[in-house]
């Protein structure tokens, strides 16, 4: 049966909020999102509306997101220590509930998002003596 | 596009006439629920207006719930429009032309608060 349709405000419910992963890890925040305007729109695309294809996560996203000569700043450090872009996108199929946080259908170091905590575990919080047995 | 670059743009109508500007991007998901959003979250439509710090907390977008004085302050000092998508003509970083007149918009419809019965 098909559910009724769900109507919301992207910024309202969808910027900032928490991103947890399929194992119930949290996965960042999201900072932006992708939409996809029809080719042809305005002209050719009547009735077509825009679609919502990825959500964007991670700092040089939010660098962008903020504007300003802080962001343009930011966004320009980011670069510098990321030249590939670091461009976290969590396409909206791998989306799973929007709620107070947002759930996905991933693994959170399936995310480049997660990146600088997994090269801190490797590089640094694992060469602690006693690292590995933290748990117990 | 990002939502981002939405936000705050300036949105006039096709005879100049300053409409207010963004403040939020209204979506609708009528695809298949439950197995993920494949193709199914669409741009409905702009929240637009005047006002912000009332506007951008919620209020007057849903079936406010909480104070009355906080909701009478907050909902009374806003005048947020809703432009349907297919009256938006173009998009730059200027801002936003859309069709026919701002005096014809009319308020968006108000939301159901998350987590009321619907």
């Amino acid at each position: 049966m098909m559910a009724a349709a769900r109507v919301m405000d992207a910024a309202l419910e969808l910027l900032d909020r928490q991103l947890i992963d399929c194992d119930d890890r949290l996965a960042g925040n999201v900072d932006d999102v992708e939409i996809v305007i029809p080719d042809r729109w305005p002209d050719g695309a009547s009735g077509e509306l825009p679609v919502v294809t990825a959500l964007l996560s991670g700092p040089g996203v939010l660098a962008e997101r903020f504007g300003g000569s802080l962001g343009r700043g930011w966004s320009a450090l980011h670069r510098r220590l990321h030249p590939d872009g670091a461009l976290i996108s969590i396409p909206i199929g791998q989306v799973r509930d929007i709620g107070s946080a947002i759930r996905l259908g991933l693994r959170s170091d399936q995310l480049a998002s997660n990146r600088m905590e997994v090269w801190f575990r490797d590089h640094v919080v694992g060469k602690i003596p006693g690292a590995g047995h933290a748990a117990e | 596009m990002r939502l981002s670059e939405l936000l705050d743009l300036d949105v006039v109508d096709e005879n100049g006439t300053r409409a207010g500007h963004v403040h939020d991007v209204r979506l609708v998901q009528d695809g298949p629920v439950g197995a993920g959003f494949d193709a199914a979250l669409r741009v409905q439509g702009l929240v637009i207006g005047r006002g912000a710090v009332g506007i951008r907390l919620g209020y007057g977008r849903t079936l406010n719930r909480g104070p009355w004085l906080i909701r009478v302050l907050l909902s009374a000092r806003h005048d947020s429009k809703y432009v349907p998508w297919g009256r938006v003509r173009s998009i730059d970083e200027d801002g936003i032309v859309i069709a026919g007149s701002a005096a014809d918009l009319e308020p968006p419809p108000v939301l159901p608060a998350r987590g009321a019965p619907s």
